[in-house]
């Protein structure tokens, strides 16, 4: 009995100290990802270094806490509770479940999310272009509408492109989904081709020949395992295949697009900056982070019959072969 | 520690504390030691949160998830009494496969119930605000299983449930059949575990397939403190010590959370969490010897 | 009436340790009779208790109670009629539990159990004046823990639960074994004094020749699976241990008991 009299004692001391009342010039903002992992710590450092860029400096006009869930929705949820509590300027969430607990905590305290693949699915934006709310942020989706310009930047003349993915991914789903928006866009059309296990992507790749331009790889683990069978196909049949990875490059796809972590950091940094200086989460439209890293693989183009430009291979972070 | 974190930290523990329950079932009343909990929790969580994007009503979905907790505790007791396959073994194939299926039952691995209503949100509109909403409506909901919780262990079902985990050949020579109250402590035990999760995902809004981790190592800690702040025999406080326990293992975790003003790290919260919770064990025993030292002296 | 006919009962069939415990064991005992087990280690004496009670299935034989075939019945089923007290004090009751709350699992044998509440008013006044018959002051000690107890009073009441629900018979399991010599006459003279105010049928196995010829109506003698010895009435009025070895002995074809076969008290 007594013990639990001091510790609520202590609990509800704690309670009534309200926290210290920062001076106007210094803001605070409180980030929380619901795991220590490379992915999202460099995240988490990416929107500090932007924070620094855009003139908050940690320690001056600036105060940064960082709490991690440790793996732990439960924690996570009394890491959004306390932060609600504390009333930052900005909460920064890092990954699905941590956006989720902060966004459930509060109507209020701005909140700018970041490593969140699927905003609208995760409800924590009602839409990506009026997110309205006290909501904003940034997805980590693949930056599909930049791979579109990428393959229209290289074939010109491409007006259908391919995808193969299995519908049993419920990732694939979305991102063959966000492809179509952004190929009609561009006034392109898309042409599915379905492959429910890896044995079946070779029969999806050929189905697509003299019916597609080019071939579109989404982050789809039945198509990605079985890649050497597509390239196989774009070679024989000179068909080219781009994918949204960039580590599928280097496996014989012809360019892709991405970004690291600590980019996407720095791209929500720049947000949560924006808000800072007094802008409204509900004003700032949620965008997918922009793919910065460029790599491209000039052998396999070769052999799909078609050659990368001299101004895409000028800008490619990484050409593989090289 | 704010307001809002705080009461934050008590509606966790409300919410947990329905797991401390099950499992002081399992462990405590059939001496059952049961994992089944870290799945039956995000079981709870996902039938709840995907029956709800389903447009299912949330209170007969939160049934449903007490039910499908029910069935897996029940796949748990089967394992261990119809095919003798030792209980922590057991248990651990029950959990392991529900991760599976809870995936497939959400098929994904988050389903998010932020903007859908819930079992809370007709009581939105009340004035009351969010932060003290939340653990009120959760501590109706406990204080209701605890109150029918008490009724159940002292009816004579119960009883013979409680005399099953205590002395098992005892019981059967009064005429107990042990394995009927093993399927249905279990079904019980992992139903409250499920309504646990359920609520969970109702509070924070959302259902995570890893959101079960750890559960049981929470829901142990939580009965154990209880037991130590509250040591009382008669049944009803046994299950009031479990709810007390999980509150005080959450405001714990609070005040880890806070720590980083004495210079620890976010990294460190588990330590300090666990620092706490032995704190809390340890104080009782040196209280104990305190007390026996001061009747030494005064004789 | 109890009815045991051509009872054999093998432990470990198929496996080095094999044991034949019970080879064709007939025994008929009329209600209301006292029996006395007796016979060496391994003789076969709790294994006659643990088929009567269900815990153990045999090979082949029957099993008859009141004329019911219950030789296929599971312990919980036969407890209906089956009422049982252990060598051990500490398994016939449940130490994490009180007095009170053992008496109600005690009380509900052979019912079937609802959610009405276990412990009234009514039943804590009964179980008050049931419990004061044992004269041993825990009348005022109803919700302590069993396991407060001393092994003398859980077996005193280990043997009053026996008697709070009706039962056909009343197994005994050496339940005076553990118990220091006074405290095992207590709890003899309380075991005589139930079975004869509750006029029950019962079967108390002992290892003591002395217990075995001073309690009961009928001694039935094991030896190696077998009942070698059967004495009731005039002839067992007049036995005395030593009668009694030698009739043994005379049974076995004139092999000579040692000391240690069986415990002369």
């Amino acid at each position: 009995m007594r013990i639990s009299r001091i510790v609520l004692a202590a609990a509800l001391g704690g309670a009534l100290a309200t926290p210290a009342l920062a001076d106007d010039r210094m803001k605070t903002v409180a980030i929380t990802a619901i795991v220590e992992h490379p992915a999202l710590d460099a995240t988490r450092d990416g929107v500090i270094a932007a924070l620094k860029e855009a003139g908050f400096t940690p320690g001056e006009t600036l105060t940064v806490n960082y709490q991690s869930a440790q793996g732990n929705p439960a924690t996570a949820a009394q890491i959004a509770r306390k932060f609600v509590g504390e009333r930052p300027n900005v909460i920064v969430p890092i990954s699905t479940p941590s956006a989720q607990a902060v966004v459930a905590a509060t109507r209020d305290v701005p909140v700018v999310f970041t490593a969140v693949t699927d905003p609208v699915g995760a409800q924590l934006v009602r839409s990506m272009e009026q997110p309205g709310g006290n909501v904003t942020g940034l997805s980590d989706m693949a930056p599909v509408g930049d791979h579109v310009a990428l393959i229209t930047e290289i074939l010109p003349n491409a007006r259908r492109i391919g995808v193969v993915y299995n519908p049993g991914e419920p990732n694939s789903v979305t991102m063959v989904k966000v492809l179509k928006d952004e190929a009609t866009a561009r006034g392109l059309t898309v042409v599915e081709a379905t492959a429910t296990k890896s044995a079946d992507v070779q029969a999806a790749g050929r189905s697509l020949v003299g019916k597609a331009d080019a071939v579109y790889v989404p982050l789809d683990n039945t198509v990605v395992s079985a890649l050497e069978a597509l390239i196989q196909v774009g070679a024989q049949a000179d068909l080219p295949i781009f994918s949204a990875d960039t580590d599928s490059v280097e496996r014989g796809t012809a360019a892709s697009m991405g970004f690291d972590y600590f980019e996407l950091g720095k791209q929500t940094g720049a947000v949560v900056a924006r808000v800072l200086k007094g802008e409204k989460p509900a004003d700032i439209p949620v965008r997918v982070a922009s793919g910065t890293n460029l790599v491209v693989n000039p052998a396999a183009a070769e052999s799909m019959g078609f050659a990368i430009p001299d101004s895409v291979l000028g800008r490619a972070t990484k050409v593989v072969g090289k | 520690m704010s307001e809002i974190a705080f009461f934050g930290a008590v509606e966790i523990g409300l919410v947990y504390a329905l797991v401390a329950l099950g499992v002081f079932l399992s462990f405590r009343v059939l001496d059952f030691p049961d994992l089944t909990v870290d799945g039956s929790f995000p079981l709870g969580a996902a039938v709840a949160a995907t029956l709800i994007v389903a447009g299912s009503d949330p209170w007969l979905a939160s049934a449903l998830a007490i039910v499908a907790g029910a069935c897996a505790g029940l796949v748990t007791a089967t394992l261990n009494v119809r095919f003798r396959i030792l209980h922590l073994l057991a248990s651990i194939l029950t959990m392991i496969a529900l991760f599976s299926i809870n995936l497939r039952v959400m098929g994904r691995p988050n389903v998010a119930i932020i903007m859908q209503d819930t079992m809370l949100t007709p009581f939105y509109g009340l004035g009351l605000p969010d932060h003290l909403l939340r653990p009120l409506f959760v501590l109706v909901v406990v204080a209701v299983v605890v109150a029918l919780l008490a009724w159940f262990l002292t009816s004579e079902f119960g009883l013979a449930m409680r005399a099953t985990g205590v002395n098992a050949r005892m019981a059967r020579a009064q005429g107990i059949n042990t394995n009927l109250h093993i399927y249905v402590g279990m079904a019980l035990s992992n139903g409250l575990v499920a309504l646990a999760g359920a609520l969970f995902a109702q509070t924070n809004g959302f259902a995570d397939v890893t959101s079960g981790i750890g559960t049981i190592v929470v829901g142990l800690a939580a009965v154990i403190v209880g037991e130590t702040v509250l040591p009382l025999r008669a049944l009803a406080w046994a299950l009031i010590a479990c709810v007390i326990g999980s509150i005080l293992y959450r405001l714990a975790v609070q005040l880890a959370l806070t720590a980083d003003v004495i210079g620890l790290q976010a990294s460190d919260l588990n330590l300090v969490t666990a620092a706490l919770v032995a704190v809390a064990l340890i104080l009782p025993q040196l209280r104990l010897r305190a007390g026996k030292a001061a009747a030494r002296g005064g004789k | 009436m109890i009815e045991v006919s051509d009872l054999h009962v093998v432990f470990g069939r198929g496996t080095a340790l094999e044991k034949h415990a019970l080879r064709g064991v007939d025994l008929a005992i009329p209600e209301g009779q006292f029996v006395t087990v007796i016979g060496s280690n391994g003789a076969g004496k709790s294994t006659i208790l643990a088929a009567l009670a269900g815990d153990v299935l045999p090979e082949s034989g029957r099993v008859a109670i009141d004329g019911l075939d219950v030789t296929r019945w599971p312990t919980p089923r036969r407890a209906a009629y089956v009422a049982r007290v252990f060598q051990d004090p500490l398994a016939g009751s449940c130490a994490t539990l009180s007095i009170e709350e053992n008496m109600a699992l005690a009380a509900a044998r052979g019912r079937r159990r609802g959610l009405g509440r276990a412990l009234g008013h009514d039943r804590r006044d009964a179980f008050r004046d049931r419990i004061a018959e044992l004269g041993l002051g825990l009348e005022n000690r109803l919700g302590d823990r069993m396991g407060l107890l001393s092994g003398g009073q859980r077996q005193a009441v280990s043997l009053l639960m026996a008697t709070l629900a009706g039962c056909k018979i009343l197994l005994l399991d050496e339940h005076t074994a553990a118990l220091d010599p006074a405290t095992a006459d207590f709890v003899l003279d309380l075991t005589r004094r139930f079975v004869a105010d509750k006029r029950l049928t019962a079967l108390m196995v002992t290892h003591s020749m002395r217990q075995a010829l001073d309690y009961g109506d009928r001694t039935v003698m094991l030896h190696e699976g077998r009942i070698v010895l059967d004495v009731a009435g005039e002839e067992r009025a007049g036995l005395d241990v030593p009668h009694l070895l030698a009739l043994f002995a005379r049974q076995r074809g004139g092999v000579e008991l040692s000391d240690d076969d069986l415990l002369i008290g």
